[in-house]
């Protein structure tokens, strides 16, 4: 049996970064059983002796609060770990310590390891761990996490660590405790356990009251700094913004910079895009040819054979193209994030934010979803509270993702020309906007519960270099891993797409039939049939309804164009036609019912991964068909009066 | 009794008591606002959350629960 490492750590202590550095490429990412937070494991080895490390979900204490606490606390509770490694940021000794007191009273060995000592000693701070050592009765190491050639004297010091068993001294903190009058009595009371002392047992109990929290914060603190008091020195320094920051942390300034490096982001993460898009689809060109002659030459049945050179290739092109434009997004907003400046987004952003019941964190993943919905929706992860992150997801849903950018200025200019093309890129605009209010008049009551009120409570990190590798990584896994589920929903609803668009009639096809028999319906939204089929294939991908409607239009199999509508540009021939054939109030309604339509399968599909609540993403799908169908009914109307 | 909300940049002083829900209670000790911290107001501007220094760390939090944090000339 191997040895089990556990690594615990607040956020920023650069867990992460640590448990990259061990394991390499033998890790594994999983989920924790029921809940949506990532389970990485992996291993090393030291001597010929196996030791597998488990990636513990960065948290600020070990009491139960968020769903990655009560993970965390559970899996050092049942006793799994040989050893837990507690990281902390050596640079915020004072504070960042906190989660060691956390672990105090706890009999599984520990190892305390002071990471960031590179920037630590930048700032002045020398600390003498052997001295700390001596106090905590623990081994305590200074470590830098981004510098790749201490990790083989980590691994020494980790399996020597395993061996002594060492078990952090309580007594210098609980003497602190048992000065209050009822200490000894609830330390009595307590059962005893395996893993737990029963002062901490008494530590967890205290805590359950306010009163008692508070106190037990104040006794975690003081003994915090009397470790501190003669084994660490440092230079006063006086807490100043940096000359970027005070901009950059302006009430409007800030948000100008903020604007600013969220676009020079999306452009950059369409360069990383653009290259992999094309290469998916043309991919998807090369093997639809061969596919194509395969089935012929084998007689396959029409519908089949048109099945497997048809929609495979597309489903393929689709998900690369995908997977590549979340990686750009992804990778953009990790460098964004690595190097510190999330946070001050989240700071100048949080009065915004609040407006709609959520805080500044939740700003960061409505930017992200301008370039892609999915991304924006795993970028919710940093939401502390299930609330709030919630509705985060679902107000994602209203922004205009890359792909509605591009589509909708399109077709506008088509209609209206330039000019009237950036009219309705504005109203558009102004629609999020209302959207954004509606939907969190309409979900916050029910989602947000009292306890998920919490307002923004985030430290600021100071600035530092990006760590390429780790940005690398992790971009590639997170890409890699919507691949892979992408691939299944996209294949899935694509048959089911290919099966209803089908011309099984000679000439129709069931979405064709079903349209002319709604058609009455949706006219009244300034729809026709061919419009109506358009707006529903938006559903699954944006892109796809221009070939719909092009297909119907151009009376060709439907099927078939659908799934050739491959670059997102339009022909010529396209848009000769479609202004004979759709009036401009139509178009308007049109547009405006495409934006705000429920976003691409994938979306909903990753939306329903992060919050399995069936009844709330039905609910929101309601919500924006009735939202997108309302706009197209008022701006179909409104089109009329101007162009009538 | 002066509370976070109310101090100006520069304002230096220390935690007293701290009230609100157990939820904010347990995040605002997690992340070193306890009795008895020193804290150091970088910036407080309307309608933005209130910067400061505390413990080793420059910390955001919102106006609202700036109001839940008396603060104290000495510590407590």
């Amino acid at each position: 049996m191997s040895k089990r490492i556990a690594l615990l750590g607040q956020p920023n202590s650069g867990k992460s970064s640590v448990f990259n550095g061990l394991t390499g490429s033998h890790q594994h990412v999983g989920n924790w059983p029921g809940k949506t937070v990532e389970r990485k494991e992996g291993r090393f080895h030291y001597q010929g002796e196996e030791y597998s490390v488990i990636d513990l979900p960065g948290s600020y204490s070990l009491s139960a609060g968020s769903d990655e606490e009560v993970i965390t606390a559970n899996y050092i509770k049942s006793g799994a770990a040989d050893l837990v490694a507690i990281l902390v940021d050596s640079s915020q000794l004072e504070r960042s310590l906190y989660m060691y007191t956390d672990y105090i009273g706890i009999n599984t060995p520990a190892i305390l390891i002071l990471n960031l000592m590179d920037v630590a000693e930048q700032k002045g701070i020398r600390i003498d761990t052997e001295k700390l050592s001596a106090k905590l009765g623990i081994p305590v190491i200074g470590f830098v996490a981004s510098d790749i050639r201490r990790y083989a004297g980590l691994k020494e010091q980790l399996a020597q660590a395993v061996a002594e068993a060492r078990i952090p001294d309580k007594e210098a903190m609980m003497k602190l405790y048992r000065q209050d009058a009822d200490f000894e009595a609830l330390v009595e009371k307590q059962p005893q356990k395996h893993v737990y002392s029963r002062e901490k047992l008494a530590v967890s109990e205290l805590e359950t009251t306010d009163q008692g929290l508070i106190l037990s914060g104040k006794h975690k603190y003081e003994y915090i700094d009397e470790l501190l008091k003669d084994t660490v020195t440092k230079k006063k320094q006086e807490p100043e913004l940096c000359g970027f920051d005070k901009k950059a942390l302006g009430r409007h300034s800030g948000k100008w910079i903020a604007f600013g490096i969220i676009v020079a982001a999306l452009m950059a993460a369409m360069i990383v895009a653009a290259p992999i898009m094309s290469g998916g689809f043309g991919l998807g060109t090369l093997i639809s040819a061969p596919l194509e002659k395969l089935m012929i030459s084998m007689n396959v049945w029409k519908p089949l054979a048109e099945l497997v050179y048809v929609v495979i290739p597309n489903v393929l092109a689709f998900t690369i193209s995908m997977a590549g434009f979340v990686l750009g997004v992804t990778f953009a907003f990790a460098i964004i994030e690595d190097v510190g400046y999330m946070s001050r987004i989240s700071v100048v952003f949080n009065s915004a934010m609040e407006r709609l019941g959520l805080q500044g964190k939740s700003m960061c993943s409505l930017l992200m979803s301008m370039g892609c919905n999915m991304a924006g929706v795993a970028g919710s992860r940093v939401i502390d509270n299930a609330g709030q992150r919630f509705l985060t997801m679902i107000l994602v849903w209203s922004i205009p993702c890359g792909s509605t950018l591009s589509l909708a200025p399109m077709l506008a200019t088509v209609f209206y020309g330039p000019t009237g093309a950036i009219a309705i890129v504005l109203t558009m605009f102004l629609a999020t906007m209302l959207s954004l209010f509606l939907v969190s008049r309409i979900f916050r009551g029910k989602l947000i519960s009292e306890d998920d009120k919490g307002g923004i409570v985030m430290e600021l990190p100071p600035y530092h270099k990006p760590k390429w590798g780790h940005i690398i990584r992790t971009t590639l896994m997170k890409a890699g891993d919507i691949f892979k589920r992408a691939f299944g929903v996209i294949t899935l609803v694509s048959i089911i797409f290919y099966l209803l668009s089908y011309n099984w009639f000679g000439d129709s096809s069931i979405l064709a039939e079903i349209g002319k028999f709604i058609a009455p319906v949706s006219e009244k939204f300034g729809m026709t049939w061919q419009m109506f089929m358009a707006y529903i294939s938006s559903m699954v991908t944006k892109e796809s309804l221009l070939g719909v409607i092009n297909a119907l239009y151009s009376n060709t199999d439907m099927a078939n164009a659908a799934f050739n509508a491959k670059s997102m540009g339009m022909t010529e021939n396209m848009m000769n036609l479609l202004p004979q054939v759709i009036s401009k109030a139509q178009a308007l309604g049109f547009i405006m019912a495409i934006v705000f339509n429920v976003p691409c399968t994938m979306t909903v599909a990753a939306t329903f991964r992060e919050n399995h609540s069936k009844k709330w993403i039905a609910l929101s799908a309601a919500y924006y068909l009735g939202f997108s169908l309302v706009l197209a009914f008022v701006f179909y109307h409104v089109g009329l009066l101007i162009w009538n | 009794m002066m509370r976070l909300s109310e101090a100006d940049a520069g304002y230096e002083g220390y935690v007293g008591n701290i009230t609100g829900s157990h939820h904010l209670l347990s995040r605002l000790i997690g992340i070193g606002i306890a009795p008895g911290s020193r804290i150091q107001v970088i910036q407080n501007k309307k309608g933005q959350p209130v910067l400061f220094y505390c413990r080793d760390s420059v910390i955001a939090l919102s106006k609202k629960d700036c109001e839940m944090i008396e603060m104290e000339g000495e510590p407590v």
